[in-house]
């Protein structure tokens, strides 16, 4: 059991410890504790879209600009991982660009998302479009 | 309850319903059109009917695979009213292209499996006609 004196003591040094401690934590930011933001979840379609956009990137090599400018408006709304590679062009350039309509179907095929399968799907008749025209398909 | 796949064989019904109302339409446009006159258009006209036709029939072996009475066309269908030049006949061919490519596109999310391939497909083969009766090719056909 503490004293008199004792618990006086303890009274008047508490307020003043605890008064300290909330003094050094509002003044010192860098020990405060990092701001708690959870990790953004990843998209379960993501490597569907990487690995389409690895076969855009590799069909347009040698082909005619109209086919990486239609490209380019495809690969920004997939919105691919940053640094995607291009597989390794193998052919003609004209097979690859046929073959794309099929990449494009599978990959819609595969994936989940309605708004993504949508996107896929008219990608693939966009391209389907610029092969009609010039006579490819 | 609608389950996946009753959801993905109702979007294929879908589809084949359009096809039956592209054929009529698409029949009595290629009946005001002179050969003699304006052949290009008609055989524009007679390449999207014949299309029509093979998906029609594609959509039909799909339904019937599934064990489903394949939905059956309607006695009769709306017509573009006071078409009087080959313009006006090639600009309706063109807008029920327009709309079968958007219509096409709303139902492959609903499919699955090979129902979808066979849905993307036929969008693929509307969106290139587009470009039969004078459409310029576009980014995403049917948004």
């Amino acid at each position: 059991m503490l004293s008199r004196r004792t618990a006086v003591g303890v009274a008047v040094v508490a307020p003043l410890a605890a008064s300290a401690c909330s003094a050094s934590e509002v003044l010192d930011p860098v020990k405060a504790p990092p701001p708690s933001t959870p990790p953004a979840p990843t998209n379960p379609d993501q490597s569907v879209i990487d690995a389409t956009v690895a076969e855009i990137l590799g069909a347009d090599k040698g082909a005619p600009s109209a086919f990486a400018q239609l490209h380019r408006a495809h690969i920004e709304a997939l919105a691919p991982t940053k640094g995607v590679a291009a597989v390794p062009a193998k052919g003609r350039w004209q097979d690859r660009q046929v073959a794309l309509v099929t990449t494009l179907t599978t990959a819609a095929g595969r994936a989940a998302d309605p708004q993504l399968i949508t996107l896929l799907a008219s990608a693939a008749a966009g391209q389907q479009q610029l092969l009609h025209g010039r006579g490819l398909a | 309850m609608t389950t996946a796949n009753s959801a993905s064989t109702e979007a294929v019904q879908a589809a084949l319903a359009v096809e039956h109302a592209s054929i009529y339409v698409l029949g009595a446009l290629g009946g005001r059109t002179s050969a003699t006159s304006s052949p290009a258009l008609a055989r524009a006209l007679t390449d999207a009917y014949d299309d029509h036709v093979n998906a029609r029939e594609a959509l039909a072996a799909h339904v019937v695979a599934a064990g489903i009475e394949p939905v059956a066309p309607s006695a009769v269908y709306d017509l573009p009213a006071r078409i009087r030049s080959d313009a006006g006949i090639g600009a309706a061919a063109l807008r029920l292209e327009k709309d079968t490519t958007a219509t096409y596109l709303s139902l492959v999310p609903k499919a699955t499996g090979s129902d979808r391939t066979l849905l993307i497909q036929l969008l693929c083969r509307a969106a290139a006609r587009q470009l039969d009766l004078g459409a310029e090719p576009v980014a995403f056909p049917g948004t």
